[in-house]
């Protein structure tokens, strides 16, 4: 592997390309979009958490000028969908929380529609809620989904090792029970598809997905058509951090309105809908044990843990995937058993979101750590570090741990904040804390194939193409690959253009998640522009009369590495090709599916070909008076493998450090009887610029062999550490342990109250 | 389609007679409070009078001695960058800018936050810690109203129908002032409890007391305010949180409201009392 001094655009700071459409405005999202004829589609939900539909009556409704259409569960096949294949796209017989869809009408103007809405007479006889998960687990609960026998949705069940021989072997062993709230993704860009279908019978989706792939399937499956009658084009998409891994019901809802109504059907959320009815971070409940020898080894973890799923299963339902690899795998522990209920409720249900499932016991298990470290009289910085994590390893879950930068990614972000010195000072309101973090980062294989398809074509004048699976949700994926496609074939980045297009034209790719794309589409982009400069350079070589090996390409010139002043500019070798009887274009593709397994039934396996790690260290302090929380300083530091861009791999940090404040300080969804009471910015409170401490973006570089460059997935380990790193440091300010998130003024105040008392 | 009519008066005279006329009438100055409640069905008003042409209302001057006379369309950008209100009353200017966002702010009126009456309306302890007096346009009439004898509940006021809140009076500024918002977040978020401390900068103390967002109106509290002028802060913090009558909502539990008032009212005080 070269070294980086040689990288002619690797490692630079390239700008995004989208970056000057999006800051002047240009940039066109899903709501931004208008085509000719378009109606405008809106949604009744139900006012009811758990009843009987006994009638609906959309007479009114129908008669109201403007009003095209009106569908209920009448109107559609009835096929029900979601993994669980427990949701209807429009609820029939009965509705499970306020998010149901009850009916839908497609009008002129969206006033026309929203007036509609209120003519629709529905009938409701009101069920018995239940919107505690312990609760919906007692025999005389109401059930969620009458055709099941219990609220128990499934169960998650991993165990290494042998928990009693851990036990056993346990000098110091602590317990507690932590719990995470409900979140909201608050993605810019909120929910809004277009629906159209067109004289052959394809159903054209105008969608912000993340799995543009998966979704033509689930879209056929749900309307009773064949995959291939699906297209999928992505505009601009506003955010997604896993809000947008599934398929939802205004989607489908917005195609069976386009469908009855002949016309393309837009539905768009307004913020308050998007806080309302689109899928939230599960809570949970978590009953934790670690374990350690007297010399700090540690020996035993058990994790139980009861998960509000809500009504229906999405993707939030499986999130203990990656909890169940935080208790396996956050380092090296012999014993260790997770176990996790996942309970239907009458509460918003459960997409997936950044970290999956990883931020959540990442907390409980970072605390525990500090704890045994004080029991045991050792630093817990050193009592990490002894049981980090190390390359080489494969553990108990069967991952192979191949490079790993927990040791420096520790070291260095406790340096930042100085750590060593100012964990043992006494006497002030300031606090230093530190967490670590693994998660994927070499794609994951939650389906049989974690594979992406990338295109690479160059033109007549020598301008590359990329055409991509893999989807720029405002990551940053298509700078990456054009970086990668840059580098390889040896032309400026902007030389090179990534078309977003459909799925019509675009190679099959598994969706933006798991941090998978620069992995997995990085290295299926650097395979297909290899091959595009063997093509290259072969022509080349007739041209100069050179063997092919002995040329290269610099800054779009293909010249002889012996005889440099033997020079050719890419163009003419592309056009030399096709102005010829016998000719071709120039193209290369390449399908990268990574060499992973998928988890055997006892969830064994080695999901990802690389993993990701991480540690966050802070400073705070704590208003002894008030509770309040200021954050003075994040150290994040990653092993990413390699940076690609720097600026890039910085927004990374900044963002799920910003996300990861968010989730451990001020935001929550407040519920009263599954109704959200803050369906709003000023009422749920992501932080503002002004509550952004100072954030140290540290990169550890471990240039893993398989990694495209040696780079690995980053985007989602930026959250997972920050509400861990938090807690610990308000114990280090305050001797006070916070085990509840977010960790309000009002909960260290009671447990500042609590510890005076005692 | 939300629909509702729109006056534009160029005077009082004008807009007294819309609202004779068109008793649903709501009056609009910088609108950041009343559009939003609009779009979100919170309220349905039959018609908008913008008042927002009404020379009259705008406006900040020197009265009497070292007094203000705040016009009540003065925006909050204004209260924050006004020389006269920097220099005679920061605390002011402070409280405006802690509110919202740049673009809120030079939108939104000083007269619509007092006449709002939202218990937790930041320029209102200050105001209060003032003594300031509401000029209030009625029947071709001025009268003058103490702020204190304004609120009469969340949202509800003394005002009448065919009455405009023309401007706000302090009649003497030469007070030192405090004013602590208590926030979970340090931008975009509005008071859990608001404290606000004033004293005489001349001669007695006499001090007053305002907390925000503890009871259906900012209140002063007159127990607090006569420990203060005997020099006893703990036993003033004390009354302070006897006087409050908080409830639970969203942004904070009455018990969490109650127990930060304490030291709030401790800090204000502290900050003006100091040498």
């Amino acid at each position: 592997m070269s070294t980086e001094t040689e990288f002619s655009t690797i490692g630079k700071r390239v700008t995004k390309p989208d970056a000057r459409d999006k800051a002047t405005g240009r940039a066109l999202y899903a709501t931004d979009l208008v085509v000719p004829r378009m109606l405008y589609g809106k949604i009744l939900r139900s006012k009811q958490i758990h009843a009987k539909i006994k009638n609906i009556d959309t007479s009114r409704a129908q008669r109201l000028p403007g009003v095209i259409c009106v569908i209920t569960a009448e109107d559609t096949p009835k096929i029900a969908y979601g993994f669980g294949k427990d949701n209807l796209p429009l609820k029939f017989g009965k509705v499970r929380s306020l998010m149901d869809e009850v009916a839908a009408v497609a009008a002129r103007t969206p006033e026309i529609a929203a007036e509609a809405l209120e003519l629709i007479e529905v009938e409701y006889e009101p069920l018995r809620e239940v919107t505690d998960p312990f609760e919906a687990l007692k025999e005389d609960a109401p059930l969620i989904h009458e055709q099941r026998a219990d609220n128990l949705s499934m169960v998650f069940d991993y165990v290494h090792g042998n928990i009693d021989q851990g036990l056993d072997e346990s000098d110091h062993l602590v317990e507690g029970r932590f719990d995470v709230q409900f979140i909201a993704h608050s993605c810019l860009g909120p929910c809004a598809s277009i629906a159209e279908w067109q004289t052959d019978g394809t159903l054209l989706m105008k969608t912000p997905t993340q799995v543009p792939f998966l979704y033509q399937r689930d879209m056929a499956d749900v309307l009773g058509i064949a995959g291939s009658q699906v297209c999928v084009e992505q505009p601009y998409i506003g955010g997604g951090f896993g809000s947008k891994l599934d398929l939802y019901p205004y989607e489908v809802i917005a195609a069976l309105l386009a469908k009855k109504a002949a016309r393309p059907v837009k539905i768009e959320y307004d913020r308050q809908e998007e806080f309302l009815y689109s899928p939230v971070r599960s809570p949970m409940v978590m009953d934790v044990k670690t374990g350690c020898t007297k010399d700090g080894q540690l020996t035993v973890r058990v994790a139980d843990i009861w998960s509000d799923n809500g009504a229906y299963n999405s993707w939030g339902a499986v999130t203990p995937l990656v909890s169940m690899q935080t208790a396996s795998a956050l380092y090296r522990v012999p014993h260790v058993h997770f176990y996790c209920r996942i309970i239907y409720t009458n509460n918003p249900y459960g997409g997936a979101m950044r970290g999956f499932g990883n931020p959540e016991l990442t907390f409980a298990i970072e605390q525990q750590i500090e704890e045994l470290a004080e029991i045991c009289g050792m630093d817990p910085l050193e009592f990490r570090l002894l049981n980090a994590n190390q390359p080489g390893e494969t553990n108990l879950a069967g991952m192979k741990i191949t490079t790993c930068g927990l040791s420096d990614c520790l070291n260095k972000s406790a340096e930042e904040v100085d750590y060593k010195k100012r964990m043992t000072e006494v006497g002030s309101d300031r606090g230093v804390g530190i967490a670590s973090a693994i998660h994927v980062g070499g794609g994951a294989r939650i389906y049989p194939s974690d594979g992406c398809g990338v295109i690479v074509r160059i033109n007549d004048f020598g301008k590359v193409s990329i055409i991509s699976g893999s989807t720029e949700i405002g990551q940053g994926s298509d700078t990456i690959l054009t970086q990668i496609v840059a580098e390889e074939l040896g032309v400026p980045v902007d030389w090179i253009n990534v078309v977003n297009t459909d799925t019509d034209v675009r190679p099959w790719d598994v969706g933006v998640h798991a941090s998978r794309t620069t992995f997995i589409a990085g290295n299926a982009a650097l395979k297909a522009a290899r091959e595009v400069k063997e093509k290259i350079l072969e022509t080349a070589a007739e041209i100069l009369k050179e063997k092919p090996g002995k040329l290269t390409i610099k800054n779009g010139e293909i010249i002889s590495i012996e005889n440099p002043e033997k020079k050719l500019p890419l163009g003419k070798a592309i056009r030399s090709k096709h102005f010829r009887q016998g000719g071709s274009v120039i193209s290369g593709e390449y399908y990268y599916d990574p060499p992973t397994v998928h988890q055997d039934k006892e969830w064994r396996g080695n999901i990802s070909a690389t993993y990701g790690f991480g540690a966050h260290a802070v400073d705070v302090e704590v208003d002894r008076e008030t509770g309040k929380i200021k954050v003075h300083k994040v150290a994040a530091a990653h092993d990413v493998g390699r940076v690609i861009n720097p600026v890039g791999a910085e927004g990374q940090v900044h963002g799920g450090v910003a996300m990861g404040l968010g989730y451990a300080l001020t935001e929550q969804i407040q519920l009263d009887s599954g109704r959200m009471l803050n369906p709003n910015f000023t009422d749920y409170k992501i932080p503002t610029t002004m509550d952004i401490p100072e954030v140290v973006p540290i990169f550890v570089e471990t240039n893993d062999p398989e990694g495209p460059f040696g780079a690995k997935g980053m985007g989602e380990i930026t959250m997972v550490p920050t509400a861990a790193a938090i807690a610990n440091a308000v114990y280090n300010a305050t001797g006070v342990r916070i085990k509840s998130l977010p960790i309000t003024p009002e909960k260290v105040l009671n447990a500042l109250k609590a510890k005076e008392q005692k | 389609m939300i629909q509702f009519e729109y006056g534009c008066p160029g005077s009082l005279m004008e807009t007294t007679s819309i609202l004779r006329n068109n008793p649903e009438a709501v009056l609009l100055a910088g609108g950041t409070d009343i559009l939003v409640r609009i779009k979100q069905g919170m309220i349905q008003p039959a018609m908008l009078v913008d008042i927002k042409s009404i020379t009259e209302l705008h406006g900040i001057s020197s009265i009497e001695q070292n007094g203000l006379r705040i016009g009540a369309l003065t925006t909050l950008t204004e209260l924050v960058e006004n020389d006269l209100i920097r220099n005679r009353c920061p605390v002011l200017s402070a409280a405006a800018l802690s509110m919202a966002c740049v673009q809120v702010r030079n939108r939104a009126t000083i007269g619509g936050n007092v006449a709002n009456a939202s218990p937790a309306a930041d320029t209102v302890p200050p105001l209060m810690a003032f003594d300031a007096e509401l000029e209030i346009f009625a029947d071709e009439d001025i009268k003058r109203v103490p702020i204190g004898e304004f609120f009469t509940a969340p949202g509800e006021t003394v005002l009448q129908e065919n009455e405009i809140l023309t401007a706000i009076l302090i009649p003497d500024t030469a007070r030192k002032a405090h004013y602590i918002k208590h926030t979970l977040r340090e931008a975009m978020d509005i008071a859990g409890v608001g404290v606000c401390v004033s004293r005489k900068t001349q001669g007695a103390p006499d001090p007053r007391v305002v907390l925000g967002a503890v009871a259906p109106t900012p209140i002063r509290v007159p127990a607090a305010e006569q420990f203060l002028s005997e020099g006893k802060i703990e036993e003033a913090c004390a009354a302070a949180v006897d006087a409050a009558r908080p409830i639970d909502d969203v942004r904070a539990s009455a018990s969490y409201r109650k127990d930060v008032i304490y030291p709030l009212v401790k800090r204000a005080s502290y900050a003006v009392f100091a040498r």
